[in-house]
């Protein structure tokens, strides 16, 4: 169950850790996701068989935008930074932990900037995506 | 990409190979699917036109994934990527014809290769622009 939220329960966020989150790094779920990329040469051959940097991206992000997605503003991307510090591999097990590190309200548009940090099993941290999202209230 | 040699062959200005992608609402349905993002501005046309969209847009983080997919389609096995950073600057819809590009904007020390990074659609509007910076293994 996705919890709904209004801007205002953001704003009490900000600066607070919001959600923690874990994600198993499953074959599947990189075939599922090249596929969706549509990257015919994704995982390489060679000495460390990485799963492709972009699925940070994803992983956390599905659940934030879920919450964005209850408030009745229209949401849009803004922009992305990711940082990537160790290789992901299949079989590791990430928990990713969001906080919402800035909200600023310019009307009818409201700046969410969101932070996700990613640590693998061993609790070193892998990746960093830093996501700007906007939303646009009804003219 | 392969060896040392490559890396000291690589010189600012050096465009890396392209990647044309061409997005379709099956392939943004497949990414909604994998990455979570049900917003139905990418699914939904008569949702996107009340939202003032001319319609269906193409997830900014698939643009990115592309992105992502032709740097390392470019360092292959002898590379890591370290950092992306993009904004959305347009709209990319289904159908459109989108060429993504990197351009060596500066070689540090360490193996690390900052590029510039873009994506450019049929009309030659870039959509999507930003930096990166890869670590080539064996430049150390």
């Amino acid at each position: 169950m996705i919890q709904q939220l209004k801007i205002d329960d953001l704003k009490g966020l900000v600066g607070q850790p919001w959600l923690t989150l874990t994600y198993p790094i499953e074959a599947c779920l990189i075939r599922r996701f090249v596929e969706a990329v549509g990257d015919d040469t994704p995982i390489l051959p060679g000495k460390k068989a990485e799963v492709p940097p972009a699925l940070l991206l994803t992983i956390g992000f599905e659940r934030v935008i879920s919450m964005l997605l209850g408030l009745p503003e229209a949401v849009l991307h803004g922009s992305t930074e990711l940082e990537c510090f160790e290789p992901v591999r299949i079989g590791d097990l990430l928990t990713v932990t969001a906080r919402v590190a800035a909200l600023r309200e310019r009307a009818p548009l409201t700046f969410i900037n969101l932070e996700l940090e990613q640590h693998n099993q061993k609790g070193v941290l892998i990746g960093r995506c830093k996501q700007l999202a906007i939303l646009r209230g009804k003219a | 990409m392969n060896n040392q040699s490559d890396l000291e062959n690589i010189a600012v200005g050096d465009e890396i190979p392209s990647l044309e992608k061409h997005p379709s609402t099956q392939q943004l349905v497949r990414w909604a699917g994998v990455s979570g993002d049900f917003n139905p501005i990418h699914y939904d046309k008569d949702f996107a036109i009340a939202r003032g969209l001319p319609g269906v847009v193409v997830h900014g983080q698939l643009s990115t994934a592309f992105i992502c997919q032709m740097l390392s389609d470019w360092y292959g096995n002898e590379g890591f990527l370290k950092k992306l950073n993009v904004s959305y600057k347009g709209l990319n819809f289904p159908g459109d014809k989108l060429i993504c590009h990197g351009v060596v904007r500066e070689k540090i020390e360490g193996g690390l290769i900052s590029l510039d990074v873009r994506v450019e659609n049929q009309r030659g509007e870039k959509t999507v622009t930003g930096t990166a910076t890869v670590k080539l293994y064996g430049g150390d």
